[in-house]
């Protein structure tokens, strides 16, 4: 249960992470306050799954949060990877992520253990937000001019495998389902690849996905990649001075 | 250790390498705290969209207290004389310095019959410094029970509130009479 | 802000052009009355009143970069969210402040763009870097405490849009004050590591709080248009002292030491000697205080200060970068408002 509830929480940490680093040099003030908005919204749900944890493992939030080592950290690699300061990248991850996030916070609201049940269910009301925020700003890059199209277009298909590794189970998740726990139809890639389908579509784009083998070995079985050695790095710098301090 | 955006950015000066582009167009936007309250104006934001100027409506004024309703529209429909028939919202700011105040609905023929059909019909020999009318059909309504403004995680890590009690003991903890007392006056008060 | 010779002569040519007018509106705003921006108003009020505007909002979002650089690195979940909100809480400041100088007949973008080519200026004080986690503490807890005492004045200005905006940026300066304030105190009554952290940056920070009200009063401060037009309702020197007189003896109580300091072209300091004068006169209760090093402001204000470029370059690249962004979108095929 730790492990799942890591990866999803871990997710939601690194890329509201990284999407706070635009907070003041977005290319549009409005969009700038719209996007740190989501990025805090991420923050905070991590902060609530880590709370979760808890009351599990009983150690302290910012404990879980800052004080693992890079194994230990369960997120998959889309979350870290540099958007190189590219607007169109920024949308395109956050394409991929939103609503793999509400699509999977929709299911963890029918688990059986209710103190997660009813904390997925509130958070997915506030996920909702995020996929119709990132949706409306591919329709508006995919169709605004040829030079965004081309854009949006390269965006999402640099980042298109990276979407794919977000369906990396961690270790026990089958476990997880095994014992009735979890309620996991086999069509969780399916739902989320329609969905961002419809949206591509509508928007005169195409995705290139393509599902991750069986045995892929990735973010969510503490894999990482320098991307994420970066964002731990930044993560853990004030921290690590003294991590038993209070700041 | 800087993140690669703010690393070194480029050091250019001199013209810009391209010409200015058009403005958005400028939309106000009204908040409504709660459903007993009536919608107050909350500001202005440029967008080219009416999507877009919801999306940054909602985020940036739907954020700074409870709100369970959001109006947006674009600024010179509010102000505008013309228009079609139909119903129209309109506003009054009562003193110049006031915020626009949602007073009521009119049934007009154009945004200056509205303007005159509020005059008449809702505020009479009040004086009031301006009025704002919009048709219905004008203006994007996000109505926070289908479509959530206010979030329900918790929102204190940004509110002077979710600070007080915890600075109040930390001040108490290294407390010397006087010097915090000067610190402690009226008018820093007056501002929270 | 300071009134050119240029604006005075207008004021002249104000008096001359239409002196009934101009007497009626300097009645009205002397005795408390607020000026819309489609109100009659005299050319001269409207070119200071968008310079006004226009400085306050580029101060934000350029205020926004060097407490930006620690959004990421934040120690803390409550920290990093923090963070996060104050910085965005200036990025909607600049908003705010654009839309109210654009309504006085200047485009966002001209604004940006003078911004960035170095045609317009911002408040002194980013132009210092912000090298440690205890500068981010003192930068919320100094800079937005100072900015709390001048807004609070400015809130009883004659330009309707304008103290509506103050207000509104008031309740979040509190936030960020009383968050910095957490911050501080915390730091103060942490390991001694931590407390010499928090003394070094307060040490970097005292000075340019203390400028940030701006120089020293001219003698004919209140006949000048600013306040004779209820523009700035209160002198530099006065909100100066009101600071001291508050931050003082409040610094002091953390254990922090007030230094008088100097520093070398990076803006790091080289000297810190504990201000002598640093005491209550006895018969007004003010707090006698070292002035800031003028020349240094003077000097960090025209261009040569350790971060001038830096800020200027971030936000220049950040214009750059997304104008391809503003291109593709003002064109959107969704132009007509529709109901979701």
């Amino acid at each position: 249960m730790i492990n799942l509830l890591l990866s999803v929480a871990d997710d939601k940490l690194f890329l509201g992470h990284r999407n706070s680093d635009w907070t003041g040099i977005a290319p549009i003030l409005e969009a700038d306050i719209a996007f740190s908005s989501l990025a805090q919204d991420d923050i905070a749900h991590a902060s609530t799954i880590y709370e979760l944890i808890s009351t599990i493992n009983g150690k302290d939030v910012d404990q879980i949060a800052f004080g693992r080592t890079a194994e230990e950290y369960l997120c998959a690699s889309i979350v870290t990877t540099s958007d190189s300061f590219n607007w169109a990248a920024a949308i395109a991850r956050q394409f991929y992520c939103n609503h793999f996030d509400y699509i999977r916070l929709q299911r963890l609201g029918k688990c059986s253990w209710e103190p997660l049940a009813s904390l997925a269910k509130r958070l997915t009301a506030e996920q909702a937000i995020h996929v119709g925020h990132v949706s409306s700003w591919v329709v508006h890059l995919g169709t605004g001019n040829e030079d965004s199209t081309t854009r949006m277009q390269e965006a999402l298909d640099a980042y298109a495998p990276l979407g794919a590794m977000l369906f990396e189970k961690p270790d026990g998740f089958d476990v997880l389902v095994s014992e009735g726990i979890l309620t996991q139809p086999d069509d969780f890639y399916a739902t989320w690849k329609l969905v961002l389908d419809e949206v591509a579509s509508s928007a005169g784009l195409s995705l290139n996905l393509e599902q991750i083998p069986d045995d892929f070995n990735g973010g969510r079985t503490g894999h990482h990649d320098e991307d994420f050695s970066a964002s731990l790095a930044e993560l853990h710098e004030v921290f690590s001075e003294d991590p038993s301090a209070s700041w | 250790m800087l993140s690669p955006a703010r690393n070194n950015p480029p050091k250019k000066t001199g013209d810009l390498p391209f010409p200015e582009v058009d403005a958005f167009p400028i939309w106000e936007v009204f908040t409504q705290k709660k459903q007993t309250d009536e919608h107050v104006h909350a500001g202005s934001l440029s967008a080219p969209t009416a999507s877009l100027a919801q999306q940054f409506a909602r985020e940036h004024y739907g954020q700074d207290q409870v709100c369970v309703n959001l109006w947006v529209g674009c600024r010179t429909d509010f102000i505008s004389d013309v228009g079609e028939s139909g119903t129209y919202e309109v506003f009054v700011q009562w003193n110049s310095g006031d915020r626009h105040l949602h007073v009521g609905t009119v049934q007009a023929s154009s945004g200056q019959d509205a303007k005159s059909k509020c005059k008449s019909q809702i505020l009479g020999d009040k004086p009031h410094n301006s009025i704002w009318s919009i048709a219905v059909s004008k203006l994007t309504v996000v109505d926070g029970e289908q479509d959530l403004i206010w979030r329900t995680t918790d929102q204190t890590y940004r509110l002077a509130s979710g600070y007080s009690r915890v600075v109040r003991k930390k001040w108490d903890a290294i407390r010397e009479s006087g010097a915090v007392d000067t610190y402690q006056d009226e008018d820093l008060k007056e501002t929270f | 802000m300071s009134a050119s010779a240029n604006v005075e002569v207008n004021v002249n040519d104000c008096a001359k052009a239409d002196p009934k007018k101009l007497a009626k509106f300097e009645a009205f705003v002397a005795g408390g009355g607020l000026i819309e921006s489609t109100d009659w108003m005299p050319e001269a009020y409207r070119t200071l009143m968008l310079r006004m505007a226009e400085h306050h909002a580029n101060s934000e979002i350029v205020g926004a970069l060097p407490e930006g650089e620690w959004i990421t690195r934040a120690p803390s979940l409550k920290r990093k969210l923090a963070l996060t909100a104050k910085v965005q809480d200036e990025v909607g400041h600049g908003q705010m402040l654009y839309e109210v100088a654009q309504d006085l007949g200047k485009s966002r973008n001209a604004m940006l763009r003078d911004l960035i080519t170095g045609v317009t200026k911002y408040h002194n004080c980013f132009n210092y870097p912000c090298p440690t986690w205890a500068d981010v503490c003192m930068i919320a807890w100094l800079i937005d405490g100072a900015a709390i005492l001048n807004q609070g004045t400015l809130a009883h200005g004659s330009f309707g849009p304008y103290t509506r905006t103050m207000r509104r940026i008031n309740m979040e300066e509190a936030f960020h004050f009383k968050h910095g304030e957490d911050m501080v105190l915390t730091l103060m009554s942490g390991t001694k590591k931590q407390k010499q952290m928090a003394q070094a940056a307060f040490d970097r920070w005292w000075g340019p709080s203390l400028a940030f009200f701006g120089p020293n009063d001219r003698p004919d401060e209140r006949e000048r248009p600013a306040m004779r037009w209820r523009m700035k309702t209160a002198t530099n020197d006065e909100l100066r002292q009101k600071f001291v007189n508050r931050f003082a003896p409040a610094a002091m109580a953390t254990g922090l030491v007030i230094n008088v300091c100097t520093k070398d072209e990076d803006g790091l300091v080289t000297s810190a000697t504990s201000d002598p004068l640093l005491k209550p006169d006895k018969s007004t209760g003010n707090w006698n205080f070292t002035q800031p090093d003028w020349d240094e402001f003077f000097r960090v204000i025209r261009g040569n200060g350790p971060c001038n470029k830096e800020r200027i370059a971030l936000r220049r690249f950040s214009y750059e970068q997304g104008e391809w962004v503003r291109r593709a979108i003002l064109n959107g095929s969704t132009s007509t408002p529709s109901t979701n």
